[in-house]
């Protein structure tokens, strides 16, 4: 994974997951960030990441309304939710949209390698 | 989706799991008899239904939420503690906190349970919202330990 985008309205966790991410091995890759769904979007454009790890409930968009505009442009980008979302509808919801996971807040760094083995 | 269907609270040891894998460090948990009212409680979230009925609501007492809130994101303890002796959170652990209540919401929810989402957070003086914790039928409130910050109260209600 050499470039990974966090998507998330809050600074607080997109610092968390940076850090779980290192923790979980992922010190090498390079690490961006956007606070919305909307910013995301413009920057997957741009930068063209390997993995995109978003929040689900985001303003301006919404992560599984950033997730569909993806897939709407064509780009395969994977993609997985870090959400505190936990029914089993939202699950659905993100799978059927293209989602490789939804990893539920709060995770641990062992959580977080779990989940980025299913897209590796 | 009905809006009676009652809102289950998680157990203290359940709650103390979901901190302490927010945080990244241990947190000790001791069930204390439930709060009845929002008294000595610093601050206050409320939790809706997707119909945007009240579900659920949680507070915390000022260390406990300068100490959650620095503990987050690795603040030194003495940031903390600045802010226990101000009576008042600073931006950033305000911040920290909000992030806090949102996942939060996971106390209230399970795979199975109607969703849960945060709404609102503040002060406890809202005469709606002070009935809403008075009547509500389910409710914890449990005492954390967290070193080296100084731990304190939680309380949650749900309807």
């Amino acid at each position: 994974m050499k470039k990974i985008l966090i998507v998330d309205d809050s600074k607080a966790m997109r610092m968390i997951v940076s850090r779980s991410l290192r923790q979980a091995g992922f010190g090498e890759s390079t690490l961006i960030e956007a606070s919305d769904g909307a910013s995301a979007l413009e920057i997957i454009r741009a930068e063209q990441p390997d993995v995109v790890l978003s929040d689900w409930n985001m303003p301006n968009m919404l992560g599984i309304d950033l997730l569909r505009a993806v897939r709407a442009e064509g780009c395969k980008v994977k993609f997985g939710f870090v959400t505190s979302e936990v029914s089993e509808a939202t699950k659905q919801m993100a799978r059927e949209a293209g989602a490789a996971f939804l990893l539920s807040k709060p995770f641990t760094a062992d959580d977080i390698k779990t989940a980025m083995k299913t897209i590796a | 989706m009905s809006t009676v269907e009652r809102v289950r609270i998680v157990t203290a040891p359940e709650t103390g799991k979901v901190l302490s894998a927010l945080i990244g460090k241990p947190v000790q948990v001791k069930e204390l008899p439930p709060a009845k009212t929002l008294d000595d409680l610093h601050v206050v979230a409320t939790y809706v239904h997707e119909d945007g009925t009240l579900a659920a609501a949680f507070a915390l007492d000022l260390t406990v939420a300068a100490g959650l809130a620095a503990a987050l994101t690795l603040v030194p303890p003495g940031v903390a503690a600045d802010s226990i002796r101000a009576r008042k959170l600073e931006p950033m652990l305000e911040e920290n906190l909000h992030e806090v209540f949102n996942i939060a919401a996971r106390f209230f929810s399970s795979a199975k349970s109607p969703r849960i989402v945060l709404k609102w957070t503040g002060v406890p003086g809202d005469a709606a919202l002070k009935q809403f914790w008075a009547t509500a039928p389910t409710r914890s409130t449990v005492e954390l330990t967290f070193a080296p910050y100084k731990g304190g109260r939680i309380a949650m209600v749900a309807h």
